[in-house]
């Protein structure tokens, strides 16, 4: 049993923080104000490897494992939760799709520019009527000669306003309820695939999240992953993933927001002191940096799961329903303790909790991961 | 072992013109020199140079070896390192100094590796240990948070890198004597491993406001576009740039990468001048590592004030024009230590004595002899106080010590060894005749005491109004360990000052007190690091002169006549003076100034 | 040709600060980095690898092992391989007895050039890059921006405060290299996983020692001792002037920029 990271994960860590530090954080107000990513930053991003962390050099990637990859998330969100999220669908929905459940040819031809950096996906599975019951999709493929035909619509498509990649679901067999839903990898510019406006958010306002419609959309026979049917189980294994990079992406959000909150308290005088010396201060500090460190540990438990190839559905819920439920609390105690300043848009913390809210919702809201972890607990 | 304890000070010369840091260094050996006993050596390496030579006599060295060869026109690692070898390596020096330039820094190590002797780099204090003689140097570390002590006992030369502006240059003293040596080098073997091609002289300008030395900073108080312009031109005058808070960058005075704080940049220049910036915890969080910060603003109670070093009550636009052309000026003169205006008193050999815009500096001169007073000394302050008398263009008077080390460390003991009872008597009345004149100058006395106030100095330190120390300044009236006792007033004026309990203790016991002491008894009013006392005393006579002249003076006159009377008498002296102020114009527009809730102009009834 | 840069761990001294209560610097949770000059010495180092074909570029630190982390970092930039120079013997050493270390070991590995930063933040000294050639007996540069190779020297901009010096410096030689010497590129992750399989060497007294006199290293070999070191005294409270007219004000801020050496 070691809690300490290895000397690479600490180099790794550092050069993501400085990173993180140097090229997010001056650009994350602005991205958020204007509700746009700044694509150049995702050109940076790309360059050093952030897109393909724990995907194997052989297919371009990193060769780096689950543990560099959360060590990534938690240092970009603390900046910039909208960074986290746009890294976190490329690569732990739809990347890990193809990797996963990709042929040797899907890999080659999808996976390789994902993982290098040259392309960017999404993860197509949300729809109107089809949320946490995702099993109730309506978007339908219909086999004609060697394609399919793709009708339908989808919602709250991370990174679709810039991807070149899609996963897409759609049902291919509606009598057989989850067990007819599959999965398609679709290339961006596609004729009948059209990517709507950004949605309006409270929160993660510079990811890009718009509405998919799906018109008579042609996708080869050969782009389907797997066999017919067996989309659902794909989702939910990318999801079970993702979930560790969302836990991660929250304890980024809770100790980003955390550490403003500290220097703010150390320079900030009132009554002829500075207000870190107030015991109030001090507990709640102390609280919150306790609550951080036991998201952390949930994260990394369950990323040293995935990387032993050991069963972590039930810990990657752990951590995300953890960690999104510190994210919230910190960041909300955090503009607290900053006051006016903490309203106010000239600090960051009051993004930081616009942003923390949506980590109990998306990839599975607190509810589920409740039933996914009482699920494990066989009760 | 050779008793040549030398300091060699190597003299920083860059196209024929001599560094400052030299003249700091040159000035710093001085009262070093004085503790171990032996002469200060400024060696200059250069060609067509030698006529360098005298000034630098002027500023301290008692000695100049010259090395004038070409080879040695440009700087260059191999030639110097070779002259300097051998010139240590002959001559035995017990210290060595160099300015912490990229000229000292590139030269020092590869010396030190030759001979292989300690070097410590970046010092920004010297002192020698009373103990065994030898250099303690003082350096930052740890990005400036720490300061450590280094010795280096068993190696010599003793040698130190300095940080440019720290150390206090003598005054320049044209009737200073010393010797001028040549000395030939053989360059003959210095083969053509590394030759210079081409000297670029060009500052490369930097545009990411991060890395300017200099940024003049300004926000919502600027008021336009037009006033931007002016901040633009005080920045590249200085070789700086111009940033802004983000409320300038709002109002679209400024780029967004040039803002200053929380959403902005953060800044560490070694000088900011904030001009019309309130001081919001923003804004300050970005700057407030800034080396030194200087604000203008037109409201007293900015915050931007609680950070500044310097804060400066006024309008930004009546203040940056003329600061602008006197930084032209200065930037066009190059070094000078005396001020242009100053008026130099010839014929005085042990003290200097100028003025300046109704401030005058009387500067007692004998760094090597710790500015020790003898008789002829004393006449010279004693001519310099009846010329002042009625001097009506100065208000206000800072007498201080040359050298970095003492004020004035006592009487000249060696010559009063011989005295007999008359001279005794004599030397005496004339000390106490001289200080008690100091004392009814009609104008404000300043002591500015930045090294030892022993003695003959404690008592002409008591003499002044006011007294502002150097945390490396020492107090203390030593006579009874001579056996005799204070005669320069020390047993009546140290009473008055500090009451009968400390003043006997300090006599009996003959102990020296440190700056902090002095303070907690009262002997002094304030006390500040070494390298800002000049500029304390600066601003405080400023601050005096801003008011009436005749009302500080009759001020003085009531609390100095009032001081040796009782109460209902010293009520007497007030009333008349205070009835006397109401003779004057000077009360008259300072009381209806008030009323009008604007400034006093007092300068026309001066 | 063989390129040898050395660099140094050091605290992140940008991020030290003093504790408001008690003024003492607050050393927990200080991150090490290698010293910013250094990595400017690595970029060097990689420019200079890509003009001259079939270069290689040993990275050298000494240190306690907790400096690997900084030899792994060199390694994910780009060098090919790393010595850790490292013994308790060593422990103590000034820049003289540490700048005598490394020229032991840097003798032992070879080499054709050498690069090291101009100084290191947390000392500030620049003195084990020039010392280092003076054990080697070699020609150095110090305070080097930008170089070419030509031929069988380097030509080299030199900066100084108020000029710069193009320099021709023939090989073998030695470099001190500035911040700012190029653009600093990232790391990628692929280079830092990459990194995990390059070697890391370490020499120790033993393998130095028919190079090294004992008595010229660690503290004995140390001509500077430090006496006592303490925390700055704080900043003193600012002057605050009120009522000056234009000319008071103008001459009190010349003062202070005289005072700084700002003029």
């Amino acid at each position: 049993m070691n809690f300490n990271l290895t000397s690479t994960q600490k180099l790794l860590q550092d050069f993501y923080q400085r990173f993180a530090e140097k090229e997010i954080k001056p650009l994350a107000k602005k991205m958020d104000e204007e509700e746009r990513y700044d694509l150049e930053l995702l050109e940076k991003m790309q360059k050093c490897g952030f897109f393909g962390i724990p995907y194997s050099k052989e297919y371009g990637g990193a060769g780096a494992d689950t543990m560099a990859y959360v060590l990534c998330m938690e240092e970009v969100s603390k900046v910039d939760a909208s960074s986290g999220i746009t890294i976190s669908v490329h690569t732990s929905l739809c990347c890990s799709c193809i990797s996963d459940f990709g042929t040797e040819d899907q890999k080659q031809k999808y996976l390789r520019p994902l993982v290098d950096g040259s392309k960017i996906g999404c993860f197509s599975l949300t729809e109107p009527n089809a949320g946490s019951d995702a099993g109730g999709q309506q978007t339908s493929a219909v086999l004609e000669g060697d394609y399919y035909i793709l009708n339908g619509s989808k919602v709250f498509t991370t990174n679709s306003g810039f991807a070149d990649t899609f996963i897409i679901f759609a049902v291919t067999d509606k009598a057989s309820g989850t067990d007819g839903i599959s999965a398609f990898i679709v290339e961006g510019d596609s004729p009948g695939l059209t990517v709507g406006a950004n949605m309006p958010r409270m929160g993660i306002r510079a990811s890009s999240n718009c509405e998919v419609a799906i018109n008579n959309l042609k996708v080869p026979k050969e782009n389907m992953l797997r066999r017919e049917g067996e989309g659902f189980e794909i989702a939910l294994k990318a999801l079970d993933g993702g979930r560790i990079g969302i836990g991660a992406q929250s304890v980024g959000i809770a100790q980003g927001a955390l550490n403003e909150a500290m220097q703010y308290v150390r320079e900030r005088k009132q009554f002829g002191k500075p207000i870190a010396a107030f015991q109030n201060t001090k507990f709640k500090i102390a609280e919150m940096q306790t609550k951080i460190d036991g998201a952390r540990l949930l994260v990394w438990r369950a990323a040293l799961a995935k990387d032993d190839k050991k069963e972590y559905s039930d810990l990657a819920a752990m951590c995300k329903l953890f960690g999104s439920e510190v994210a919230n609390e910190v960041t909300r105690v955090c503009v607290q303790l900053l006051g006016g300043y903490g309203y106010s848009r000239e600090y960051p913390v009051e993004r930081m909790m616009r942003d923390a809210k949506i980590t109990e919702i998306y990839e599975g809201t607190s509810e589920v991961m409740k039933m996914v972890i009482a699920g494990s607990l066989k009760i | 072992m050779k008793l040549s304890k030398d300091i060699y000070v190597f003299i920083e010369q860059r196209d024929g013109i001599i560094q400052n840091v030299s003249y700091e260094l040159l000035g710093e050996a001085n009262s070093l020199a004085e503790d171990i006993g032996q002469k200060v050596v400024g060696i200059i390496l250069g060609s067509e140079i030698e006529v360098m030579a005298k000034n630098l006599i002027m500023y301290g060295a008692d000695e100049v070896i010259v090395v004038d060869h070409p080879i040695l026109k440009e700087y260059m690692t191999e030639s110097y390192t070779k002259a300097m070898t051998e010139l240590i390596k002959s001559n035995e020096p017990e210290i060595v100094l160099f300015g912490a330039t990229s000229i000292g820094r590139d030269l020092g190590p590869r010396i030190s590796a030759r001979i292989r002797t300690g070097l410590t780099a970046d010092c920004t204090s010297l002192c020698i240990d009373p103990k065994n003689k030898g250099l303690h140097m003082t350096r930052p570390a740890f990005g400036g948070n720490l300061m450590a002590v280094i010795k280096c006992e068993n190696h010599r030369p003793q040698m130190a890198t300095i940080r440019p502006g720290v150390m206090q240059a003598m005054e320049k003293d044209e009737n200073r004597k010393g010797i001028v040596r040549n000395v030939a080098i053989d360059f003959s073997n210095i083969g053509n491993e590394v030759e210079i091609l081409e000297i670029i002289k060009k500052n490369k300008k930097v545009t990411d406001i991060a890395k300017s030395k200099y940024i003049v900073g300004g926000g919502r108080g600027v008021g336009n576009t037009k006033n931007f312009e002016m901040l633009n031109k005080l920045a590249s005058t200085l070789g700086g740039e111009v940033a802004g808070s983000r409320a300038a960058v709002e109002a679209g005075w400024i780029d967004a990468d040039r803002q200053v704080g929380q959403t902005g940049k953060n800044v560490k220049p070694d000088l900011y001048i904030a001009c019309g910036i309130s001081g919001a915890i923003q804004h300050v969080a970005g700057m407030e590592n800034s080396g030194m910060i200087i604000a203008i603003n037109k409201n007293e109670t900015a915050p931007i004030f609680d950070v500044a070093d310097l804060g400066v009550v006024g309008d930004i636009t009546t203040i940056i024009p003329p600061l602008i052309e006197a930084i032209k000026k200065a930037k066009a003169e190059g070094m000078d230590y005396i001020a242009p205006s100053s008026l130099k008193y010839m014929g005085m050999e042990n003290i200097l004595f100028n003025k300046k815009d109704g401030i005058a500096y009387l500067t007692i001169n004998r760094p090597r002899f710790l500015n020790a007073l003898n008789r002829k000394t004393l006449l010279e302050i004693g001519a310099v106080v009846d010329l002042l008398e009625n001097d009506e263009s100065t208000l206000v008077v800072i007498v201080r010590g040359a050298g970095g080390r003492a004020f004035v460390a006592g009487a000249d003991i060696s010559k009063m060894q011989d005295m007999n009872v008359e001279e005794g008597e004599e030397i005496s009345t004339l000390a106490q005749t001289v200080f008690s004149k100091l004392k009814k100058l009609p104008q404000v006395v300043i002591g500015a005491i930045n090294g030892y106030a022993l003695g003959g100095g404690n008592e002409l330190a008591m003499a002044c109004d006011i007294r502002i120390a150097s945390s490396r300044a020492k107090f203390g009236q030593p006579e009874v360990k001579l056996g005799l006792i204070p005669g320069f007033g020390g047993t009546q004026r140290l009473q008055r000052i500090v009451g009968q309990g400390y003043s006997k203790e300090l006599i009996f016991t003959g102990e020296m007190i440190s700056a902090e002491e002095a303070y907690r008894i009262g002997l002094v009013n304030r006390v500040v690091p070494p390298e800002a006392l000049n500029r304390v005393v600066n601003d405080l006579a400023l601050k005096i002169i801003s008011n009436g002249s005749k009302a500080v003076k009759l001020a003085k006159k009531s609390i100095n006549e009032g001081g040796n009377v009782d109460l209902e008498s010293g009520l007497a002296i007030e009333n008349r003076d205070w009835t006397n102020c109401f003779t004057n114009e000077e009360s008259k527009e300072g009381m209806k100034a008030f009323v009008e809730k604007r400034k006093a102009n007092f300068k026309d009834f001066k | 040709m063989k390129i040898l840069v050395c660099v140094k761990q050091v605290p992140d001294t940008s991020e030290v600060t003093l504790d408001p209560i008690t003024n003492t610097l607050i050393r927990k949770g200080i991150k090490s980095i290698i010293n910013p000059d250094d990595k400017a010495g690595i970029e060097a180092a990689l420019k200079l690898k890509d003009q001259v074909e079939g270069s290689q570029i040993t990275v050298i630190s000494m240190g306690p092992k907790q400096a690997e982390i900084a030899l792994r970092e060199a390694l994910a930039m780009g060098c090919d391989e790393g010595y850790l120079v490292s013994d308790r013997k060593f422990g103590g050493s000034d820049t003289l007895a540490t700048s005598t270390i490394l020229a032991a070991a840097l003798k032992k590995i070879g080499f054709d050039v050498i690069i090291t930063g101009r100084q290191a933040i947390d000392g500030d000294t620049a003195q084990v890059g020039p010392q280092i050639a003076e054990h080697l007996k070699i020609p150095h540069v110090s305070y080097v921006e930008e170089f070419e190779v030509d031929g069988d020297a380097l030509i080299v901009l030199r900066q100084f405060e108020d000029r710069y010096h193009k320099i021709r410096i023939k090989f073998p030689c030695l470099l001190t290299a500035i911040s700012g010497f190029g653009e600093i590129k990232y790391l990628t992750v692929a280079g830092v996983i990459e990194a995990e399989k390059k070697e890391l060497k370490y020499l120790n007294y033993e393998d130095l020692k028919d190079l090294l006199d004992e008595g010229c290293i660690g503290l004995k070999g140390s001509p500077t001792k430090v006496v006592k070191s303490y925390t700055k005294e704080q900043k003193s409270q600012g002057t605050l002037l009120k009522g000056l007219t234009t000319n008071e004000a103008v001459d009190a801020i010349m003062a202070r920029l005289k005072e700084g050496h700002i003029l």
